[in-house]
């Protein structure tokens, strides 16, 4: 996809109109900047996020950890992966590390495993400061961010936590709907049987409610805030 | 059923509460709507997506194939429920095979339809609604109030007296208090939840995926975080592509609340996968291990092989119709009784739950026409409404005072203009000096108990126009004045008026004598076949002597001749070629003089500043608004608008018998918008509005002259 600055200004001007907080970071310093001063500025101590190659790029992982922060991966591979020390493990090391992360025996069987996990990350999606995601393209014209995903992991890591922060490629955003769709369809579903992936979601601007009166853009139940930081990286 | 309707009515208008969250509603969805539509091309987009709707519904069998091969595919079970318990049978089996002691639900409405979370209930299920409206309305024991905001009736107060009653402490009126409640209670049914029940806004066969749009977000997490994972979805949703759910998106929130997509719109598609370890995959990832989807039918087969009322099916659910009808801006949903509420909430009664109830709620439309030019899917809900109407008196005939009023009186010119002169007489010790009629007797009562009437006039507009039956010879075009029963009976002087200012264009008008009702108030009410018989009388009677124009001062009469006309005649090839003949030449007076170029000479300003209030049946039904604007300014006035000068008068017709203190709650919002421009002439361009805005300002003893357009113009051209 190739680089559009009118669709970046485009993109920036409709969500800032939705309620999301936006960022252009030029370069990675400025991006990891940005978050590490979001971190501070809220006294955020755990981050939630999701399987992300713009945030490998940029170092974010090692920098918040850097700064103190806690960071807990999504993904339940990744989740395996971080628990057993950023390395392939097998299946009885990995009960064995489930287990002693969570006080309960688990069998070294990967149906055991899934559900010791899904029940640990249940509980940490909602007690994170901040989910960190990444779009897998915005859409210009609404300010919308669209995340194509198997697992659902990261759709809780946006609606849980009190913060969200999305990483958005400055060179994937589309014009409208339209375009949206067209991407969509021409992207595999990734598990057999399905032409499309199991979870789509455009999530355009910061969660309201209008049901309490006097209350017409308050959050409602997704987070406080919605940031959206653009790597357009020269 | 608790309460009957009218009780529900009085009840609703006296409750200060919801008049107040009423008033709420307005300012919120007109700014709402404004918002909306700013940017694009509504009338395309609603084209667009009526013909989707209408395919869609039209391969409904082939869709419905074809989404259960792609959902199942991708890991979905489908069930086909026939009706609301086989519906409410299949959950509480999923629920009691899985052990579920615990349900959190997002918004749907149908659900309420079917009463599923009553179902689930009784069997000692405990279900949590996680939409916040939804949430207080549960908690309150109520139903929703509206297809969007559910809790659109409640005020900070009330809100916040229940959070205290359930909760045990003192919770604040502060809205945030009152979210941050909320919120957080929900937050742990979520977490206790086994299963999650959403329903769904389209569903999209090619891929065999569900849409759901929230803005709250609590649909992210019920779709997500339970194992199980039921959609309860009507099978009017089913639609082909990607394509076809983006037309669905672009409107539905533009409609409902104004922003262009809702907060989270979410695509789901059988269940997903955390990838693998060890070569196994690990199924169902973080999302549902279960994702089942219930098709409810539930009368949608018997709604789609009604041709009169297929289009309710187009309906999204945006609530656009809600927002701007004048009985829901009075009384809110509750007061329909059942699940849906509004015009489209009274088909979709008929046929889902319950005819007669249907027929009822069918009694308390104004007929003003304003939810038809904002429906997103072109569904002429006004035209449903006159469908059901139609469909009862087939059934079930037509109570006496109607039958006597429309099918012995109205049908017939001769003895309605009998009736008129005994009613002259009659009408005597009821009448002021001023000619008002302030309080009729038992059972005319109704009529007085919100406007005062004006009298019968002595000297019907039949007698004043014998002269006057053939156009004058020559080259000038010849116009038909088309009266219409207000005219002939109470304001008679209007044809006066009405001859000067085509007599000053240059044209030849005349009077066409054996003209009659022209129909609508029988129509409308559902009697077709005095409509029919009127309208072939009046087709013959008009046409007779080849007029170039056939001119109305009463927009109801107008749309009745050019609109429904050709309608109501399409089984009889001759009579609708000369139906459609007529229609071409109808005109309504305003549109006429602009289209003749009236010269009236330019005046002075005066100083006198002016309102204007819209007839709907002008406005909407003929679409003539810009004109009697130009006339009033061109006469040398300036026009000041009143706040909503399209929004209707109250009049209603037939509603006006029915249900007065509805009329009157209509009405009191027009008369406060006209006194608060601080105006003493509010002009209009119908006979009815005259008579309403008139018989109201007339209550309040208010000083501000209504006056009908064509007297206006006549008394100004002859200062």
């Amino acid at each position: 996809m190739a680089v559009n600055p009118e669709y970046i200004e485009r993109y920036k001007k409709e969500a800032a109109r939705v309620g999301s907080k936006i960022f252009v970071a030029a370069t990675a310093e400025e991006a990891v900047n940005y978050i590490l001063a979001l971190v501070k500025e809220k006294n955020i101590q755990t981050v939630v996020k999701s399987d992300s190659a713009l945030a490998a790029g940029i170092g974010l992982r090692e920098q918040l950890e850097n700064n103190g922060v806690r960071v807990i991966e999504t993904s339940i591979v990744q989740w395996i992966r971080q628990l057993s020390g950023g390395r392939e493990a097998p299946l009885d090391e990995i009960a064995a590390s489930i287990s002693s992360a969570t006080g309960e025996k688990i069998e070294p069987k990967p149906e055991a495993i899934l559900k010791a996990a899904r029940r640990v990350l249940k509980d940490t999606y909602a007690n994170a400061g901040l989910g960190i995601t990444q779009a897998d393209f915005g859409i210009a014209e609404s300010g919308t961010l669209v995340s194509l995903e198997n697992e659902g992991n990261a759709r809780l890591a946006a609606a849980l936590p009190h913060i969200h922060l999305t990483l958005l490629d400055g060179n994937c955003i589309v014009a409208n709907l339209a375009e949206a769709a067209e991407r969509i369809k021409n992207t595999a579903g990734g598990i057999p049987g399905h032409k499309v992936p199991t979870f789509i979601t455009y999530l355009t601007g910061r969660n309201t409610t209008g049901d309490i009166p006097g209350a017409l853009f308050a959050r409602a139940q997704g987070p406080e805030e919605e940031h959206i930081l653009i790597l357009a990286l020269q | 059923m608790a309460a009957g309707i009218k009780k529900r009515i009085k009840n609703a208008l006296a409750d200060n509460n919801l008049q107040t969250a009423l008033g709420r509603l307005a300012v919120l969805t007109k700014g709402g709507r404004r918002m909306g539509m700013k940017g694009i091309d509504f009338e395309v987009l609603r084209n667009d997506l009526h013909d989707r709707k209408e395919k869609s519904i039209a391969n409904l069998p082939h869709l419905i194939q074809q989404f259960k091969e792609n959902a199942a595919a991708a890991g979905a079970i489908v069930y086909e429920a026939g009706d609301a318990r086989e519906a409410n049978e299949y959950v509480l089996r999923l629920a009691r095979q899985h052990g579920v002691r615990h349900i959190v639900k997002s918004k749907s409405m149908l659900t309420e339809e079917i009463g599923l979370k009553e179902h689930l209930e009784q069997a000692g299920i405990h279900v949590v609604e996680t939409d916040i409206g939804e949430r207080i309305v549960q908690l309150a024991g109520e139903r929703p109030a509206h297809i969007v905001g559910p809790a659109i009736h409640k005020t900070v107060d009330q809100i916040a007296e229940l959070l205290s009653r359930v909760t045990g402490n003192e919770i604040g009126t502060g809205s945030q208090e009152l979210l941050d409640t909320i919120r957080d209670s929900l937050r742990q049914s979520y977490l206790d939840a086994e299963m999650g029940i959403s329903g769904a806004n389209i569903c999209i066969a090619e891929t065999g995926t569900l849409v759901i749009v929230t803005n709250e977000g609590n649909g992210q997490i019920v779709t997500t975080l339970s194992p199980l994972h039921v959609a309860i979805v009507g099978m009017e949703k089913l639609m082909g592509g990607l394509e076809d759910a983006n037309a669905v998106l672009h409107l539905l929130s533009r409609c409902c609340v104004g922003p262009r997509l809702t907060v989270y719109t979410s695509f789901i598609t059988g269940t997903g996968s955390a990838g693998d370890i060890g070569g196994i995959p690990l199924c169902g990832g973080q999302g549902p291990r279960e994702l089942h989807i219930v098709l409810v039918d539930n009368g949608r087969s018997e709604l789609r092989n009604s041709p009169e009322f297929r289009k309710a099916l187009y309906c999204i659910k945006c609530g656009a119709c809600l927002n701007i009808c004048p009985v829901f801006a009075s009384v809110a949903g509750q007061v329909y009784g059942h699940i849906y509420q509004g015009g489209i909430g009274t088909i979709l009664t008929a046929f889902f739950h319950d005819p007669q109830r249907a027929h009822e709620l069918s009694e308390m439309c104004m007929g003003c026409l304003a939810c038809r030019t904002v429906c997103p899917s072109g569904i002429d809900i006004p035209r449903l409404i006159r469908n059901l109407k139609a469909r009862k008196v087939r059934k079930h005939g037509f109570p006496l005072l109607k039958r006597v009023a429309y099918r012995g009186i109205l049908k017939s010119p001769s003895r309605t203009e009998s009736a008129a002169r005994a009613l002259a007489k009659l009408q005597q010790p009821f009448l002021d000096a001023d000619y008002m009629i302030r309080k009729l007797p038992y059972p005319l009562g109704n009529l007085t108990d919100t406007i005062s009437l004006p009298g019968i006039n002595s000297s019907l507009l039949a007698g004043r126009m014998r002269s006057h039956q053939t156009p004058e010879t020559g080259t000038k075009a010849k116009v038909a004045f088309f009266a219409g029963c207000v005219t002939a009976y109470a304001y008679p002087d209007l044809g006066d008026a009405v001859f000067k200012l085509l007599d000053e264009c240059d044209t030849a008008p005349y009077y066409p004598a054996g003209q009659a009702c022209c129909g609508a108030p029988a129509y409308f009410s559902g009697d077709s076949s005095t409509g029919l018989t009127l309208a072939r009388h009046n087709i013959e009677s008009l046409l007779l002597m080849e007029p170039d124009y056939v001119v109305t001062v009463c927009p109801g009469c107008a749309a009745m001749l050019k609109n429904e006309y050709p309608l109501l005649t399409s089984g009889d090839a001759a009579l609708h070629k000369s139906a459609l003949k007529l229609g071409a030449k109808v005109r309504d007076l305003s549109q006429l003089l602009i289209e003749l170029g009236s010269e009236s000479a330019e005046k002075a300003t005066g100083g006198e500043i002016v309102t204007y209030h819209d007839p709907c049946h002008l406005k909407r039904g003929l679409g003539v608004f810009t004109e009697p604007r130009k006339l009033i300014e061109k006469a040398g006035y300036e026009l000041v608008e009143m706040n909503d000068p399209d929004a209707c008068c109250g009049f209603g017709g037939d509603a006006l018998l029915t249900h007065p203190e509805l009329c009157g709650s209509i009405l009191k919002r027009k008369l406060d918008n006209i006194e608060a421009t601080g105006v003493n002439t509010v002009v209009t361009a119908c006979t009815a509005c005259v008579l309403q805005l008139r018989g109201g300002l007339d209550r309040r003893k208010s000083p501000i002259k209504v006056v009908h357009i064509a007297e206006f113009l006549a008394k100004e051209s002859t200062k």
